[in-house]
């Protein structure tokens, strides 16, 4: 199946004297812009890749046909993959088909919108056959249009591939090299931390809510500069307790902290089923507690009744 | 019949437990009092034993030792009213019914099973020092006419108490409840006693942590 393929033109007008020195340069840029197209998109089989005024066709087998839309104000420009046996038109009254070695070069003599005319293209392998149809606006029709061999797509893409390979290693041994490295970093700060300061303290912080759901604050750590609190949560009730957040208030005031709770939740910081215990830290970084005065842990489940606090806490 | 319906109660009793039972580390104060029914020897002239009823009551506080179990010390009491031995040979007085009023203070400590959340079923087993007063004696004739008035006798008791109970949890704090409590006194050198009592108990719950203390451990301690 083919179908008309319109086009933005842009660039200047191909002068016929330059198109010998110029297909070289845009056999490079064929190749430049494949493994562009591959690298942006991925996509290996494509059959048509519409590209501005550009066209390129991927030829399978020993050839095929191809619509393209062309116009009297500039020339259309065929490049085929291996120079050009014969070349010719269905009617070269009205379109001016031109040949230079692996380039065909077609420019409608008349600006009749419609008009059409087969090209037929052989190469020494290929056999192609456009229909020309001249556009009704000039931006519709193409200037460029590239015929590569599939198995040079293939080759194109196992080229790609071998490049490639020897970049993705690296990057997977990079990713890895880069965990540890965090890994390392982390260990050496914690390390730090502990020689800088380090307190454990029994907090011994409990409190419960009506819907038999006990929050233990058993112990606090002061590493450094930063503190972690340590809660769990158990659920004595009948039914899972959704922990909604999970904050820390000094003086009544909220204390920007981080926190993490396992078991985790979707859409929720975690969830506690019936009968099991669930455990959080919440990581307090440095600069944030007033020394001296007690906090407060509250734990929400989103619904008001769920308001579980326990205060007092002495965090070192 | 008896046994059937026995172990449907136990089964009932059991099946109320929640998935969790923790309680550890609440304090609860239980106030308590109901009917009684006492079963006491006759102080003086013979060794007959009468049975009436009474009522007891205590004050409770317990500590969730565990999840499951919870320490307690009670502070209580029990009283009946005219505990009557009939036929009794009073000798000079001749023969005729004794009539005595029973008051009894008593200490114990123990240990209850809690096994629920919301609806807790509970087992208790306590121990303690009972004093026992039986006051107002005196001994009648058969027309009910006061023959003599006799004194008071009283007796220090080893108590034992034994009981079950059902107890439903209304909010974090508030929690009433109802038991069964078998009771067996040693009387140290007097007349042994025995009760059933069925107290309900409204009690209070909350976390003191009086046995948490807020330690702190360097790095380099």
């Amino acid at each position: 199946m083919t179908r008309w393929v319109s086009a933005k033109r842009s660039g200047p007008f191909l002068c016929r004297r330059k198109c010998a020195e110029r297909s070289s340069a845009l056999r490079r840029r064929r190749w430049i812009g494949a493994l562009a197209l591959l690298l942006a998109c991925g996509v290996a089989s494509a059959q048509r890749k519409q590209a501005g005024a550009s066209q390129e066709f991927f030829v399978e087998g020993s050839g095929g046909g191809y619509d393209v839309l062309v116009s009297p104000t500039f020339v259309t420009v065929f490049y085929l993959p291996e120079p050009v046996t014969r070349a010719f038109g269905s009617n070269q009254k009205d379109f001016r088909i031109d040949v230079l070695r692996d380039t065909v070069v077609v420019r409608p003599v008349k600006n009749e919108p419609g008009l059409t005319a087969n090209l037929g293209i052989q190469t020494k392998k290929l056999k192609i056959n456009v229909v020309l149809k001249v556009a009704s606006e000039s931006e519709e029709a193409l200037s460029q249009v590239i015929f590569t061999r599939s198995e040079a797509k293939a080759e194109i893409d196992k080229k790609v591939a071998e490049a490639l390979e020897p970049l993705r290693a690296e990057l997977v041994a990079r990713e890895k090299n880069l965990d540890e490295l965090i890994r390392a970093r982390a260990q050496d700060e914690i390390a730090a931390a502990m020689l800088r300061d380090y307190e454990l303290a029994t907090v011994a912080g409990i409190a419960r809510n009506d819907d038999n759901i006990v929050l233990r604050v058993p112990r606090a750590v002061r590493m450094g500069e930063d503190r972690y609190v340590y809660f769990t949560l158990q659920n004595r009730s009948g039914a899972a307790f959704v922990v909604h957040s999970a904050s820390l208030l000094q003086d009544g005031k909220p204390i920007q902290a981080r926190v993490a709770f396992n078991p985790r939740a979707d859409g929720a910081l975690g969830k506690v089923e019936p009968g099991q215990r669930g455990a959080g830290v919440l990581v307090v970084p440095a600069g944030q507690l007033r020394p001296g005065h007690t906090v407060e842990v509250v734990i929400t489940d989103g619904k008001k009744n769920g308001l579980l606090s326990a205060a007092g806490l002495r965090i070192p | 019949m008896v046994r059937a319906w026995t172990w449907i109660l136990v089964l009932g009793w059991l099946g109320v437990a929640g998935v969790a039972r923790a309680d550890s580390e609440e304090v609860t104060l239980h106030v308590e009092a109901g009917p009684a029914m006492v079963r006491g020897e006759a102080p003086v002239f013979s060794s007959d034993v009468t049975t009436r009823p009474g009522g007891a009551g205590s004050v409770r506080l317990t500590y969730g030792l565990t999840d499951l179990f919870a320490a307690e010390v009670s502070l209580g009491g029990a009283a009946a009213e005219a505990l009557e031995y009939s036929m009794q040979d009073g000798g000079d007085l001749g023969v005729g019914t004794s009539h005595f009023d029973l008051r009894a203070l008593r200490v114990t400590a123990g240990m209850t099973a809690r096994f629920g959340a919301r609806w807790i079923p509970t087992a208790t087993v306590a121990a303690g020092y009972q004093h026992r007063l039986l006051t107002g004696g005196m001994l009648i004739d058969d027309e009910r006419v006061l023959v003599d008035y006799l004194p008071t006798e009283s007796s220090s008791d080893l108590l034992v108490m034994a009981g079950v109970g059902l107890e439903y949890r209304i909010d974090r704090h508030f929690i009433v409840g109802l038991s069964a409590q078998l009771v067996h006194a040693f009387a140290l050198g007097g007349k042994a006693f025995d009760g059933v009592e069925i107290p309900l108990r409204v009690s209070y719950s909350w976390y003191p942590g009086w046995f948490k203390k807020q330690t702190r451990e360097r790095l380099d301690d």
